[in-house]
């Protein structure tokens, strides 16, 4: 695939892993609920990650560490291209 | 708390004192205008990185997070959990590319990408107005730092705190700021997990060690006396939309986040910069999590009662009860470091804004010394400005703040990315999009906080706790459609304008059918009408 097309391609990836994973991850708890909790009106969380609920957790570890990870190897190829396309391999 | 707090006292004039000096600092390596307002495009990867994480987390979250997690819980969480996934947007639809654009501020990107001067003056209007929505809610902790911590009245609070920070930048400008930034997020980074770890050890929790993730054993106990505690139910899935849009492209329409990036030396640099902001900010934010999370525990534990007015105090009434004075004297000076960083980069754009973007587009020709005297005058002029107008500041911080990235993402945010990404988007389509985008989101907020009208009344969908957020969901769909609509109804932009976008992205050369395709302005163009309509028509189809 051309330098161009991974610049795109990339770009799209990284931005709905990080649009799903840090921004709108709250929106599948709300419309996915019954995986997650039990019935209303207490909603009680069904599943627990190192004491928390499972949604909350989630939430944590997505919006932060998961998202950094995605624009750090983001960072990464995209330093990569960048010397391709500096090397003329132009798309 | 009563009486003066020495230790506190010391504490502030401290980190008062050394803004002041590395100000002075900058003042020496300045020698001509790129220095002033872009500290010569010198600054490293790190330095940046450090520099954005004090401008991100201003008094919103030292005072504002914890506030709403006291008030609003889960939702609190939720917002936070947006803003740090927003700096990785930015990296991957904006960053790396403004740096290579080679402007000074947003404002100034979008003058030369919409080929209009006229343009750019609107810009710098709507900067003027998000950043004093940003700005006042800012110099207000301060006043609260001074009145409740130290016992001296809140008014010389804003006035010493907006003076103070004038100041520096006026002396320093862009070298000051920066490394004032980098010296004040060190500052509160540990003046805020510190005191933390003590709170959560204080509370028998045993990850107190790791705030971030340690303090799931005290669930159990905090779900039972507030049961509603993690309950992500009582606002609709548009919502969590709406918060999500009004962050991600909030960012990058906030043009004291942007300038940030024409500080560094490269396109790489401005990547990794927004990796590390990213890590940092995401630890204080989690961090900030765990704080509310004590503070309501300890409130329903003991019982104590604490006043709505008070809400902005949580972390201080928190430190104070559960730690020694040391440590109280250190929060005060993590939020007074926190205060200063985002109104000094809220000065310098405004400051440049002003200059830059606006009188030297009305007078061309100016000449390099003068533009740089009348900038140093410009921004002490709006500093002393800001600060008077601080006096009368609003009721809660973080919900200005928040109408601040609404209106930012709806009316800069949507021309800049599409900018950036889509040859295509023309001059007439960044025009409408912008007066669009300002309208839908600064009229609602007119509406709601200053004529102090019920948002239900304006649509019955902004119901419900921080309904009104559920205008961003509207605005800024409706913004993305306007320009992609009035940019194909419209002639193409000439050819140097379209190199510009080739040369963003980093290519020696130009090709038509880069960046140029339908996919992007169709693909947008579905999204936006699909949120819309989940705002409306769909809108009773999910639970409320």
């Amino acid at each position: 695939m051309d330098p161009y097309r991974r610049e795109c391609w990339l770009t799209a990836i990284c931005f709905i892993l990080v649009t799903v994973f840090g921004g709108i991850l709250s929106v599948f708890f709300v419309v996915g609920k019954d995986l997650f909790f039990g019935p209303a009106p207490a909603y009680a969380a069904k599943r627990f990650v190192l004491g928390f609920p499972s949604h909350y957790f989630w939430l944590l570890v997505g919006s932060w560490l998961f998202v950094t990870a995605v624009g750090a190897f983001y960072a990464w190829y995209m330093d990569r291209l960048e010397k391709e396309i500096e090397r003329g391999k132009t798309g | 708390m009563s009486g003066l707090f020495g230790l506190g006292i010391v504490f502030c004039v401290l980190v008062l004192g050394i803004s002041i000096a590395v100000g002075i600092w900058g003042r020496r390596l300045t020698r001509n205008l790129a220095d002033y307002y872009v500290a010569g495009r010198s600054v490293d990867a790190i330095n940046n990185g450090l520099a954005m994480v004090s401008l991100s987390l201003s008094l919103t979250t030292f005072l504002g997070l914890t506030a709403l997690i006291w008030y609003g819980f889960y939702l609190a969480i939720a917002i936070y959990a947006a803003f740090t996934a927003a700096f990785l947007i930015m990296l991957v639809v904006a960053a790396p590319y403004l740096r290579r654009h080679k402007t000074f501020t947003s404002m100034d990107f979008i003058g030369e990408r919409y080929y209009s001067p006229r343009l750019r003056m609107l810009a710098v209007f709507i900067m003027l107005v998000v950043s004093t929505l940003y700005l006042v809610g800012n110099i207000k902790g301060i006043g609260i730092v001074f009145e409740y911590l130290l016992g001296i009245p809140a008014i010389w609070g804003v006035l010493i705190g907006g003076l103070v920070v004038t100041a520096y930048v006026t002396l320093g400008g862009m070298y000051g700021v920066t490394y004032n930034q980098t010296f004040q997020s060190i500052v509160l980074t540990i003046a805020f997990i510190v005191p933390l770890m003590v709170i959560l050890k204080r509370l028998g929790i045993t990850g107190w060690w790791f705030p971030p993730l340690g303090y799931g054993q005290a669930v159990p106990a905090m779900v039972e006396v507030t049961p509603y505690y993690f309950f992500p139910f009582v606002v609709h899935p548009v919502w969590y939309i709406a918060v999500f849009l009004g962050s991600a492209f909030g960012i990058i329409g906030l043009p004291h986040f942007v300038m940030r990036y024409f500080t560094v030396r490269d396109a790489k640099d401005a990547r990794w910069s927004t990796v590390v902001c990213a890590l940092l900010v995401g630890l204080v934010n989690t961090s900030a999590y765990a704080m509310g999370f004590a503070g309501v525990y300890y409130v329903a534990q003991t019982g104590i009662e604490i006043a709505r007015a008070d809400a902005d105090k949580l972390v201080f009434i928190l430190t104070q009860a559960l730690t020694n004075n040391w440590l109280l004297a250190l929060a005060v000076a993590g939020a007074l470091a926190a205060s200063l960083s985002t109104v000094a980069g809220l000065l310098m754009i405004m400051g440049t804004g002003l200059v830059h973007d606006l009188y030297a587009v009305i007078r061309p020709g100016m000449k390099e010394d003068r533009k740089l005297t009348l900038s140093i005058w410009t921004m002490f002029a709006v500093g002393v400005a800001c600060t008077l107008l601080s006096i009368r500041p609003p009721e809660f911080i973080l919900v200005t703040i928040m109408w601040a990235f609404g209106i930012a993402g709806a009316s800069l945010g949507v021309p800049i990315t599409m900018g950036i990404w889509w040859k295509r988007a023309t001059r007439e389509g960044a025009a409408a999009s912008m007066i669009v985008g300002f309208l839908t989101s600064f009229v609602p907020y007119v509406m709601i906080e200053i004529m102090k009208m019920e948002p239900t009344a304006i649509s019955r969908f902004f119901y419900g706790p921080l309904g009104w957020v559920k205008v961003i969901a509207w605005s800024m769909p409706l913004t993305f459609l306007t320009m992609v609509v009035v940019s194909w109804l419209t002639k193409p932009p000439p050819l140097e304008v379209k190199k510009q976008v080739d040369a963003m992205h980093g290519w020696p050369d130009y090709r038509e059918e880069r960046y140029h395709g339908k996919a992007l302005p169709i693909t947008v163009a579905v999204l936006s009408v699909l949120i819309m309509l989940f705002v409306t028509t769909l809108y009773d189809v999910f639970p409320k």
